[in-house]
């Protein structure tokens, strides 16, 4: 009878752990064969703790069971909602860290060169000169973010580019934004991505995921 | 004694010596793999009690990956197979050994057995039992520490969003506040000084916090508090070339 139930057992709880097929989280499987299992040890000890066994060993070991199946499943859920919680946290940090690396770098570029726009002696350059001598050669669609080194995943295109106007897309290349289905710069979607317009006036900023 | 009425020796003495024995020795277990293992991530090449803990490890896991652009590990076959056998040790093989080698024993005492049949029955009895109660011993407290352990924790990580949006915010303010200062008069700008800079309504009150913008000739100085942690702050300045220093935190941001 022993080996029939260890058989029973292990034949239900397998099944019920491939039922989800093989997917990127291996959470699925487990809660799968975690309710199996449940259902497994309910009936276990229904069986297991018929008469012979008096009333007060029957109540002590149907407490105990749901004192410690409780605990198990409690800390079970715990781990399950807690490392997705942090999982998700860790993106919106990447999220945060990258939109902030976009505010620190592309405004200051473009203020750069709207001071020397300002402060320019004798004959007027316009704006996209005056970008175009910090960044010869720039043309629409280029990308003129310097890499700080091989996991910088920052990319910043020219939008727009005209006498009065310079627009810079900055767009990340893994951090997810606001919203998936967002249509990025570079054909991706879902990405972080901020756009900043230089007149003359100064800097104007729209965070576009 | 008829074996199908209630007995009232279900918990002899015999019976409860084995049972401290069985949780002694689950306890030398428990902490004898803390001390083997401690050094080691939780992962599915090592027996461990609790599948799940691995399953969040990878979730974690996966997240550090994505954070750093890589695409997530997806789970080999193999470790799969792992953590399905660590589900069957604990759910399945140490309950049932534990349960009916317990009922066996019984039976035997009623049909008054031969000690042998008894001995085989006592040693499943030991061996099911240290399988169960390696799971279940460590469970109930860490069960109990959990909910208080998350709670800190998300707190924490709603302390330190707070004071990344905050920051954020005042990197919006020193951006105005440069840009004021690179533009001339003509067009409202403050022709190379900071002085009479002031910032819109919008830049000065947004969901995460309240600025204060004290704006010199060189330098402009802004002091921020949090909305939702009042006693919370942070204070900064801008520098002539629009650069954020002297930070310092105050309160909860420390």
């Amino acid at each position: 009878m022993v080996f029939l139930w260890l058989i029973c057992g292990f034949v239900l709880v397998s099944v019920a752990f491939f039922i989800p097929g093989n997917q990127a989280e291996v959470w699925p499987n487990l809660n799968s064969a975690g309710i199996a299992a449940l259902l497994y040890l309910l009936a276990l000890v229904a069986y297991t703790m018929r008469k012979p066994f008096g009333r007060k060993a029957q109540i002590a070991v149907w407490a105990v069971t749901f004192v410690t199946l409780g605990a198990l499943g409690m800390h079970w859920t715990g781990m399950d909602s807690m490392s997705h919680w942090q999982h998700e946290k860790l993106l919106s940090i990447r999220a945060v860290i990258g939109r902030g690396i976009i505010q620190a770098e592309v405004p200051y570029q473009l203020l750069t060169v709207l001071d020397s726009f300002h402060h320019q002696k004798g004959k007027k350059a316009t704006l996209q000169q005056v970008f175009l001598s910090k960044n010869p050669g720039a043309k629409v669609g280029d990308n003129v973010h310097k890499p700080n080194d091989e996991r910088d995943s920052l990319r910043v295109f020219i939008s727009s580019l005209s006498d009065t106007m310079i627009a810079l897309t900055a767009q990340e290349m893994f951090v997810k934004g606001r919203d998936p289905s967002f249509k990025n710069f570079n054909g991706r979607t879902g990405m972080v991505q901020e756009r900043f317009t230089l007149t003359a006036k100064g800097v104007r900023r729209e965070s576009e995921n | 004694m008829n074996p199908k009425t209630d007995s009232p020796r279900e918990f002899s003495s015999e019976y409860l010596q084995l049972l401290v024995a069985i949780t002694g020795a689950t306890l030398l277990l428990v902490f004898g793999f803390e001390r083997l293992f401690s050094h080691q991530r939780f992962s599915p090449d090592v027996f461990i009690p609790f599948p799940w803990i691995v399953a969040a490890g990878q979730t974690i896991d996966d997240g550090l990956e994505m954070f750093t652009g890589k695409l997530p590990n997806i789970m080999s076959m193999s470790h799969r197979l792992a953590l399905l056998a660590d589900m069957l040790v604990v759910f399945v093989l140490g309950p049932t050994l534990l349960l009916m080698s317990w009922r066996k024993m019984r039976l035997v005492k009623e049909e008054q057995a031969t000690s042998p049949v008894r001995g085989l029955w006592t040693l499943l009895f030991v061996v099911g039992g240290v399988i169960s109660f390696s799971a279940v011993i460590p469970a109930i407290p860490i069960a109990i520490t959990q909910r208080s352990v998350a709670t800190s924790l998300f707190h924490a990580q709603a302390v330190q969003t707070n004071k990344d949006y905050m920051i954020n915010d005042l990197n919006f303010i020193a951006l105005y506040a440069h840009q004021y200062r690179i533009l001339p008069k003509s067009y409202g700008g403050g022709e190379g000084s900071f002085a009479g800079f002031t910032p819109t309504r919008g830049l000065v009150s947004t969901e995460n916090g309240d600025y204060i913008v004290s704006p010199s000739a060189n330098q402009c100085l802004i002091k921020a508090t949090s909305k939702l942690y009042p006693s919370a702050g942070i204070s900064v300045l801008v520098n002539e070339a629009g650069q954020l220093r002297d930070w310092s935190y105050i309160g909860p941001f420390e």
